[in-house]
């Protein structure tokens, strides 16, 4: 069976489900405190991650020997791709992509199997046991509806279909994987959940156990959505980054929850409180996560994003079920561990802020996920589709956005258990001066500056509810920016108490600290704090970015060669069209290029009496799918706005073009905004006391006993 | 040194071996041949892992002291103190920069305190029992071994 590729990889996938599965059974049974069997699991997950890894090789190997027997190398690749391209295939399709969930899955699994060694020896074989499961149902899936080394019943074609071309981009390179990581990297904590459950061992533990993991996975689902914002931004040729695209939709789901994770862990490590909570949330990222990948590839919502309806959704069904059935059936059994130690004092508290934030967020997640769905939830209620548009999700979601940037800043400005009228004036006074500064300042100004602090908005519902949501969707800019003036006054104020506290600590010990040496340690000494200030200041300048969108111009015009257009500050001088390969105009790589034919049309671009330079939006049309031509984006990026200029179609004869531009102000803001959130979330997840040391230190003391024992019983002194 | 030592020294190296053989293979014979190379070892180290995993279950030896050790934890109440203590600092944080008054710092404050010396006492109260079990187990060594060295010289 094994001789050639395709039955070998087969193979390979039977080896992996029935290594997951010995050690799923060996986790089990290491549970009852037997060291040999939790060894041998140990080596049992590593095996499984091998077997896995093998199989991915295996289908890299097809790809880049265009081993095009195997079906899905030949229909998501074909001999004129790059090995970029080839490798990126590997997640392009939906075989391949259930395979790569599960090589991200079995790298976490070796990851996290080796930082267990010497630790949670209690948790370890259930956290493997839960692993091993969520492995061997990707397995199953691809074993049993989606294998990626099925050979074509037809026969080997002498050449592949090809990539679409749309994913024929760097950022899709690096944009699924990313995702994934995130995705995937929620399993560790779910595994965490469940082990706790099971052994019943819910103190704080495993809630410290899981931080970290769910900092990584919640950095990843981060990196991965804005990847997914910039590849829609510079590709789909539609002028926005968020098309409230179900698949988009489902991606953000599980940030969501875990934002609201991280936030409530905080509230029962310091009190006792929402172990239920925690736990529920920490199962329904976990959820999302399945149900994100569900609904991509199930067909159950059409999306630009999903890919080809097919029978896999059923398996995910029963998954989601035991998932469900699994994390409620725990958590009842568990109830009477589960119950709260504390319980809120004040509403003027933190954790008061924390909660009300962690409904803002699963209030948002509902929202969306029921707007999602929407078209399937009315087809069984009213027996009618009803589809529900960007200007809907727009409406409500972002004042709920609102509430948790208000809610971001205000926060931490309370104290836990309860905040006294005088420290509430003492922290509050600064940043609320702050924000009616700076919207005073913006309602003045601004509307000169091309930002006007209103911008009117159509009535969209009857009634009341519309006149309000109206209303609120006006005042958007110069709520937004209040709101970011406030967050990123209360960091400047924590920071400058932190700092003023840490000096006068110097000047007391005889040893003042220069300021910035003191700022370092300052972060470095309490780096979760600071690190999720950062973060903070990361999502603020993202909420800029959001904001502009409210600023934005869109204008359509049709040009002929020499003629100019005006479009906020930039006038663009349209200079005519050229065709690659082949045009003098055309540079030596786009001569080179023989995979597509490429159209560009040029424009040169001034703003004021500044030449900006060349604009060259473009057709690529592929000589494998010509049916399918690509709009490349001119794109000239800017810190205050960018200039986004579409080609429509350009008449070869008189060479008269159709251009959509587009003005964007400061959507840069989100990619500053997602590289200060990296930093931030790297600032937190250093360890603080490392676990190396703490082993150390136990085992020293351990070995100074002994000897102290030692000497007694010999009667030494 | 048996071929197991070796084994287990070589073991950390593996992967080095592994990207070298790749990275080799593919400077000489291309990207096809390194991806393969490393498929290859994939399945070695799967294989090899799958016997050690099986080889442990069918050993009837007990664990070495390096395997136990490999497999101790530290006790969970180690990381609740820890736990404990960074809250306190968080704390003193708070009282510093006025968000809490200083009477709430007292209440939280003994709170914490009074949590961090039940731990200290119930990490003491455990070490007892080792200590206890210890100090039989170098009893029963140091009786052993003078019964040893007592033997020889009642031979002579």
């Amino acid at each position: 069976m094994w001789q050639s590729l395709p039955e070998f990889g087969s193979l390979v996938l039977y080896a992996v489900l029935v290594s997951a599965a010995y050690t799923f059974a060996v986790a089990v049974a290491a549970s009852r405190d037997r060291l040999r069997w939790l060894r041998s699991a140990r080596l049992g997950a590593y095996a499984t991650s091998a077997f896995v890894g093998l199989a991915v090789a295996m289908l890299a190997y097809a790809f880049v020997t265009h081993d095009f027997r195997i079906r899905y190398v030949a229909h998501y690749s074909d001999r004129s791709m790059s090995l970029g391209y080839l490798l990126a295939a590997l997640w392009g399709g939906q075989d391949g992509s259930l395979l790569w969930w599960a090589s991200l899955l079995s790298i976490f699994v070796a990851i996290c199997v080796r930082w267990m060694h010497g630790r949670y020896r209690v948790l370890q074989p259930i956290v493997i046991a839960t692993l091993m499961v969520v492995e061997g149902f990707f397995v199953i899936l691809m074993l049993f509806a989606a294998n990626p080394f099925q050979v074509s019943l037809a026969g080997a074609p002498a050449e592949g279909e090809g990539l679409n071309p749309l994913l024929q981009n760097y950022w899709m390179i690096v944009h699924p994987p990313a995702l994934y990581t995130g995705f995937v990297g929620c399993s560790i904590p779910f595994a965490f959940a469940v082990a706790a459950l099971v052994t019943g061992r819910l103190h704080e533990e495993w809630l410290l156990a899981v931080r970290k993991w769910m900092l990584v996975a919640w950095l990843c689902l981060s990196i991965g959505n804005v990847l997914g914002m910039v590849w829609a931004y510079e590709e789909l040729g539609w002028g926005g980054f968020w098309a409230w695209d179900p698949v988009e939709n489902a991606a953000a789901l599980p940030w969501f929850t875990a934002t609201a994770y991280l936030h409530s862990t905080m509230i029962q490590e310091r009190r006792g409180m929402l172990k239920i909570w925690n736990v529920f949330l920490i199962g329904l990222t976990f959820f999302l996560t399945i149900f994100g990948t569900f609904l991509t590839r199930s067909g159950l919502i059409s999306s630009v994003h999903s890919f080809a309806q097919s029978d896999i959704g059923v398996y995910f069904v029963w998954f989601m079920g035991l998932v469900l059935a699994t994390m409620a059936g725990l958590i009842v059994w568990r109830l009477p561990q589960l119950r709260s130690q504390g319980r809120i004092e004040a509403v003027l508290s933190r954790e008061a802020a924390f909660v009300i934030n962690n409904w803002a967020l699963v209030g948002l997640m509902t929202f969306i996920l029921t707007a999602t769905i929407f078209p399937k939830l009315s087809e069984w209620l009213f027996h009618e589709s009803i589809v529900v548009g960007p200007p809907f999700f727009n409406r409500w979601a972002a004042p709920l956005g609102l509430l948790v940037f208000f809610l971001m800043g205000a926060a931490p400005l309370f104290g836990w258990r309860r905040t006294s009228e005088k420290a509430l004036k003492k922290n509050f006074v600064a940043p609320l001066v702050a924000m009616a500064a700076v919207a005073a300042l913006h309602i003045a100004v601004g509307k000169q500056l091309g930002y006007p602090a209103f911008v009117a908005k159509d009535q969209t519902a009857p009634g009341i509810l519309g006149v309000i949501t109206q209303q609120l969707a006006s005042s958007a800019p110069v709520t937004t920016i209040s709101l970011a003036a406030l967050n990123v006054a209360v960091i400047i104020q924590e920071v400058v108490l932190g700092l003023r506290s840490r000096l006068s600590a110097s000047i007391e010990r005889g040893a003042r600290e220069p300021v910035p040496l003191a700022l370092v340690r300052l972060f470095a000494k309490n780096r979760r704090r600071y690190g999720g200030y950062i973060v903070h200041l990361g999502i603020t300048a993202m909420f800029i970015g959001f904001l502009g969108t409210a600023w934005s111009l869109t204008r359509e015009v049709s040009l002929s060669p020499g003629q100019s257009t005006t479009v906020g500050a930039y006038t663009m001088t349209y200079s005519g069209t050229r065709m690659c390969p082949g045009s003098p105009a055309c540079s030596d790589l786009e001569n080179a290029d023989t995979t597509k034919r490429m159209i560009f049309a040029d424009m040169q671009v001034m703003k004021g009496n500044k030449a900006l330079g060349r604009l060259s939006p473009a057709k690529f049309i592929y000589h494998r799918m010509p049916g399918s031509p690509t709009t490349e984006v001119g794109l000239m990026r800017g810190l205050l706005s960018d200039l986004y200029v579409v080609v429509g179609g350009a008449n070869p004869d008189t060479k008269r073009a159709e251009f959509q531009i587009h003005v964007n102000p400061l959507v840069s803001w989100i990619w500053v905004g997602v590289l200060v959130l990296i930093l931030g979330t790297s600032v937190s997840i250093w360890p603080e006391v490392s676990w190396g040391s703490l082993g150390v230190w136990v085992l020293a003391r351990n070995a100074m006993k002994l000897e102290t024992e030692g000497r007694v019983a010999r009667g030494e002194s | 040194m048996d071929p197991d030592q070796w084994f287990s020294k070589l073991r950390p190296y593996w992967p080095v071996l592994l990207l070298f053989l790749v990275v080799l293979g593919g400077t000489l014979y291309g990207v096809a041949p390194a991806i393969l190379i490393l498929g290859g070892g994939f399945l070695v180290l799967g294989l090899v892992l799958s016997w050690m995993s099986l080889g442990e279950l069918t050993s009837e030896e007990p664990l070495s002291l390096e395997e136990a050790l490999e497999l101790g934890a530290p006790d969970h109440r180690e990381q609740e103190k820890a736990s404990v203590l960074r809250a306190l600092k968080d704390l003193e944080q708070e009282c510093r920069f006025g968000k809490i008054t200083d009477e709430e710092f007292a209440v939280e404050s003994e709170r914490l305190r009074h949590q961090a010396k039940r731990l200290l006492a119930s990490l003491d109260e455990s070490a007892k029992d080792r200590k206890s079990a210890v100090e039989s187990r170098l009893a029963r060594i140091l009786q052993k071994q003078a019964k040893a060295a007592a033997a020889p010289s009642d031979s002579k």
